[in-house]
């Protein structure tokens, strides 16, 4: 389940990608983005581990380049998710590895396909809103908001690699 | 790489691509990453409360039977959304059966027991440990625990049977055995004829002799047989018994293992002795229960490196002079010295030795050169054992590709014809 799920994220967010790309009379970048997913869907066969991380930031670099390029956010929005769900679920296969022949890894895979949906449809939804409601804040406020927001990630990163520790 | 940095760094790079270029879209990119950290603390299992028992279907087995080992995790503590559970197993266990680890969910209160078989190589282990990483379902957060347990495993050598191994010390103990004393007295085998006394059998009667001199009778005297003192000297030293990755130390404990074990069977009082990276002594002892000690101590014993040969102590209280002392090694040329100081002490000296030559030449290429060295070293070998031979020690020379059984029926059924007196 989680290996057809891993393939299928990973041909859904460079098809979707590609196609934003190709719409948009980038046919150069759309061939380079579908040979790189080819990369990708053959690195988990091949045991080639830095594809993933490498993939994760190919996908959001892509992605975020598409947008500063005016590449409709239908196809990079889900683009992205996919990319992140594909990267997800590759560690998540990787980790099932570790269970024994007898083990119930159902159980373990229903609860990590629940979280991973509700994570993508409350990130998703909150995108979405993010991009309808737009509030002008002055210089300020803005550079005084994203302060916040690194001091915040960089609080929720520390305590994670405490916990982790 | 961390995936906890590779987010964190997807996430500032986001944030800034969206600054620089003043595009809100490329900031909301970064939205699901940050839930999907938030996610990851939400569920970040706290300190983990289990607790493990572990049963071994045998604590003391021989070498190449198998062992089950069923573990019983509980969980006391909050639910675990996933967690890895791995016995840790040393080096030298292989699992046979089953698997030693588990990945699983954790309710609070439930319990759950699999269990999995073992086979490994002569020598203790200690089973002590069940490794617990529990982590949330996205397995951002990692939390490890070693479980104790109490677990430990022998596995034994294997014991091979041998019918007889026939010594002659000079010296016996009171007790009733099958050595022959050297006294007369009540036995099997004829010892001497003396003049009749009230009381003897008929039977005994030397009627040859007593027909030469008409005016006695003259009975038959038996050799008495008694248990005797035999102390088992096991050579452990890495330079003697390492060649390349193989090792011979394993026939080394496999002939001591049926030595020990056909000694006791025969009533005498065996010790072990083993001179390798320090030196392990097993008092000496009769029965059974001296066999299961020896059998536990040559269990842990690993071949290492020692200082000298020349420094072999043999407790004298416990071997007096003159008992029999046993030598299982594969023998180095200046050994001899040692071995006839040993001789000239009055100790009756059979050495068991493992031909390494022929054991070595076993894993080496069969090439003009290696065959000339081999022949060379056999040669030194030979010469080693004939010296050896001519300080009355009674040597057995046994070539590995053979079973030890049928090494000890050739050479150490038969009563020895070496010479008995001292080297003095």
């Amino acid at each position: 389940m989680t290996r057809f799920l891993r393939f299928a994220c990973t041909i859904l967010s460079i098809g979707l990608i590609a196609a934003g790309y190709f719409l948009n009379n980038r046919e150069r970048v759309a061939v380079g983005i579908i040979v790189f997913g080819i990369l990708w869907i053959i690195g988990p066969i091949r045991w080639w581990k830095w594809i993933q991380p490498v993939s994760l930031f190919t996908i959001f670099i892509v992605a975020a380049v598409g947008l500063i390029m005016n590449i409709p956010l239908g196809f990079i929005l889900p683009g992205a998710l996919f990319g992140f769900l594909a990267w997800d679920l590759a560690e998540f296969a990787g980790r099932l590895q570790l269970a024994a022949p007898d083990d119930d890894t159902s159980r373990l895979e229903r609860t990590h396909l629940r979280r991973m949906a509700m994570l993508m449809l409350a990130s998703g939804g909150m995108c979405a809103l993010a991009l309808v409601i737009q509030i002008k804040f002055s210089f300020e406020w803005i550079v005084l908001l994203m302060f916040l927001t690194v001091w915040g990630i960089g609080q929720i990163v520390n305590w994670l690699l405490k916990k982790s520790n | 790489m961390n995936r906890t940095f590779i987010l964190t760094l997807l996430i500032f790079l986001l944030i800034f691509a969206g600054l620089v270029t003043i595009q809100p879209p490329i900031i909301a990119l970064s939205f699901p990453l940050i839930f999907y950290l938030l996610a990851g603390i939400w569920q970040a299992p706290d300190r983990l409360d289990l607790r493990v028992e572990r049963i071994s279907s045998a604590e003391r087995v021989l070498t190449g039977n198998e062992v089950t080992i069923t573990l019983k995790v509980s969980n006391q503590g909050k639910a675990l959304e996933e967690v890895l559970l791995e016995d840790q197993i040393p080096d030298g266990l292989v699992v046979s059966d089953g698997s030693k680890r588990h990945l699983i969910t954790l309710s609070n209160g439930e319990t759950t027991t699999w269990n999995y078989t073992l086979r490994g190589r002569r020598g203790y282990y200690g089973l002590k440990k069940v490794r617990a990483t529990a982590s949330e379902t996205l397995g951002l957060v990692k939390v490890g625990q070693d479980l104790q347990t109490d677990g430990q495993l022998f596995f034994l050598p294997p014991v091979l049977r041998l019918r007889r191994v026939a010594i002659q010390p000079r010296r016996t103990r009171i007790f009733s055995g099958t050595i022959p004393a050297r006294q007369g007295g009540s036995g099997v085998e004829f010892f001497d004829v003396r003049d009749y006394q009230k009381g003897d059998s008929p039977r005994w009667i030397n009627w040859r002799a007593t027909a030469r001199h008409p005016q006695n009778v003259y009975s038959n005297e038996f050799e008495q047989e008694r248990s005797a003192d035999v102390g088992l000297i096991l050579d452990g030293r890495r330079r003697t018994n390492d060649f390349n990755n193989r090792s011979i130390f394993e026939h080394c404990v496999l002939a001591t293992a049926a030595l020990a074990d056909a000694f006791l069977n025969a009533g005498n009082r065996v010790g072990l002795l083993f001179y390798g990276r320090q030196i392990i002594w097993t008092m000496p002892g009769y029965g059974k229960l001296q066999s299961e000690r020896i059998l536990h101590d040559l269990s842990r014993l690993e071949p290492g490196d020692s200082q000298n040969f020349n420094e072999l102590y043999i407790p004298r209280h416990l071997f007096p002079s003159r008992s029999q002392l046993v030598l299982i090694s594969p023998l180095l040329d200046e050994d001899y010295d040692v071995l006839a100081a040993l001789r000239l002490r009055g100790y009756p000296l059979l050495v068991v030795s493992p031909d390494p030559v022929s054991f070595e030449a076993g894993g080496l290429p069969k090439i003009k050169t290696y065959l000339l060295a081999m022949r060379i070293a056999s040669l030194q070998r030979a010469a080693l054992l004939r010296r050896l031979r001519g300080t009355g020690t009674r040597v057995v020379d046994w070539d590995t590709s053979q079973p030890f059984e049928k090494t000890a029926k050739r050479e150490l059924e038969r009563r020895s014809v070496s010479p008995r007196g001292d080297l003095r």
